[in-house]
């Protein structure tokens, strides 16, 4: 504010000479305020006290407090169990051989790709402990398109059924096995195909990408925290037997035909936890990515925006304690919630072919409220 | 790495340190004890920042620590200091302007509370009526009254000295 606005305020709230504080001045202290001196000593008294502070046992206390208040961000740690929602879809092969088994027969209801995990990892590597589960893209040839079985058969039977080529040459549980497993048979399909592969490709490479950066820059805070940690005088003992959890994870949410939806999930949890998705909606007919306007038609902002604005009322009516920024009564307006949607906002298909609306935890709602999703309607053409 | 709400409190402090000084040291007049007031402020921020909801809220949040940690030091150590001229520096005497607005700010001291802390926050913290209402946890209606009375009272002590 600004002494000219200060002055208005002052004007507008009172008669103006009553309250003139000095007889012929707007005299108010300040200039006395302002010369108070500042001791030499305060800068290295407030360095001392930050470095003094644990920030690994804050975190972790506000964490607890926050479950207790049960409005903790719930990170889904299950891998093969969400696979098994979508068991006519996805494929978990890097689970038991029993499971593998019991799927090979199910057909895949004429969906012309898989999502197979090809990167999986479970254990602890130094201080972090790992929980990768990376999928890929596999394009299906269209003699087999019908069928969660692959050209060769018996490759890794034990009874005599069929079981998925794909297994061949994938670790189960090496993290290192992030291999590329080839078709031979698709590769000699039409040009068609071989533009879906190429699309799935460039889509498996992307996310190979995120989840590389994600533990590299994971295993990177974490060796800066450490290295923080005992340059600020922290002893081996203090920092006992702290770890860092990382993990990659994904969820088909949508297959048919040539539609797939699915999201990736990268967490990293310490001193902080932070989650972020990654969104995948694909035609692979026509090898795009989906954009809302292709499932809601061109008015999807008016109809996003009415949607969320509904349903965030909705939920705020249906309890106090869920927060909106700009939504709740006594809003102080400081913060910009939910305005509209873009072109950027990121959806998945849902199993009912519904149209779900995602925004990232702390974009529309306060932390504790996590990621923010809003079920729009049915998407077209899928 | 993605900056979280640590951080930022950590950067917000580190940079408005002065103001934090500035403000303890009106309720306190003494320099170690400003300096306690400051930095216990610090550690109460640290230690409180992952449960703040409203992150843009940070810069009322940090004044409401500062004013209540000064507050509540006055009352531990009971170190209100009156108002002995003898205290001033001598060199503001020197000059007249100056001296008027050093009686100013003696006499929003010697206020006491609620006024003062109003006073301090609206007139030398540059916040807004809505800002002390969320930082002293009242209506803004409640800040007004408190502004006009402070501001009567000390117009009030100014004309019979002057008369």
């Amino acid at each position: 504010m600004s002494e000219k606005d200060r002055k208005q305020d002052m004007i507008q709230n009172r008669e103006k000479d009553d309250f003139k504080i000095a007889p012929d001045s707007m005299e108010t202290g300040r200039k006395t305020y302002d010369s108070i001196e500042i001791p030499e000593e305060l800068r290295e008294r407030i360095d001392k006290t930050i470095t003094s502070m644990d920030r690994e046992e804050l975190k972790k206390a506000a964490w607890k407090k926050r479950k207790k208040q049960k409005k903790i961000l719930i990170f889904r740690t299950v891998g093969s169990a969400a696979a098994a929602l979508f068991i006519c879809f996805t494929v978990g092969i890097n689970t038991s051989e029993v499971f593998a088994r019991e799927l090979a027969d199910v057909p895949i209801l004429g969906a012309i790709a898989k999502v197979l995990t090809v990167r999986s990892f479970d254990g602890k590597e130094g201080d972090l402990n790992m929980h990768i589960e990376v999928p890929e893209i596999q394009i299906q040839d269209e003699e087999n398109s019908g069928h969660t079985t692959d050209g060769e058969t018996m490759s890794s039977s034990q009874d005599g059924k069929e079981t998925q080529t794909q297994t061949e040459g994938v670790d189960e549980t090496d993290q290192e096995s992030g291999n590329e497993t080839s078709f031979a048979a698709s590769s000699e399909n039409g040009g068609e195909t071989d533009a879906t592969e190429s699309f799935a490709g460039d889509i498996n490479a992307e996310i190979q990408k995120i989840v590389d950066e994600h533990i590299a820059q994971a295993r990177q805070n974490f060796e800066d925290y450490k290295e923080a940690f005992f340059a600020t005088g922290g002893t081996e003992e203090e920092w006992g037997d702290r770890d860092m959890n990382v993990q990659v994870d994904y969820e088909v949410k949508y297959q048919k035909g040539n539609i797939l939806s699915m999201v990736l999930t990268t967490f990293e949890g310490w001193a902080y936890a932070h989650q972020e998705e990654f969104y995948y909606n694909l035609d692979l007919s026509e090898n795009r990515e989906l954009t809302l306007a292709d499932v809601l038609g061109e008015d999807y902002v008016n109809i996003c925006n009415e949607s969320i604005d509904r349903q965030i009322k909705e939920r705020i009516a249906a309890d106090e304690n869920n927060i909106y920024f700009g939504y709740n009564t006594g809003d102080d307006g400081m913060i910009e919630g939910f305005t509209t949607v873009t072109a950027d906002t990121t959806f998945y298909i849902n199993e009912k072919g519904n149209v779900v609306v995602t925004f990232p935890e702390y974009e529309i709602a306060p932390g504790y409220m996590g990621a923010q999703e809003f079920e729009i309607g049915p998407g077209m053409g899928i | 790495m993605t900056k979280d709400i640590y951080d930022r409190t950590v950067a917000y402090i580190v940079e408005n340190q002065d103001k934090f000084y500035r403000l303890a040291y009106s309720y306190v007049r003494d320099k170690d004890s400003a300096l306690d007031v400051v930095q216990n402020s610090v550690i109460k921020a640290l230690e409180n920042c992952y449960n703040l909801k409203n992150e843009k809220a940070i810069s009322t949040w940090m004044y409401r620590i500062v004013v209540n940690e000064a507050l509540q030091y006055i009352r531990k150590n009971k170190r209100e200091i009156s108002m002995e001229p003898g205290e001033m520096p001598e060199k503001i005497y020197h000059e007249e302007a100056y001296d008027k607005d050093r009686e100013i700010y003696e006499r929003v001291q010697a206020l006491g509370e609620p006024g003062r802390t109003v006073i301090f926050l609206h007139f030398y913290e540059d916040m807004t009526l809505q800002q002390i209402a969320q930082i002293t946890k009242t209506n803004v209606n409640t800040v007004k009254s408190r502004l006009y009375a402070a501001l009567k009272k000390l117009q009030k002590g100014w004309k019979e000295e002057t008369a």
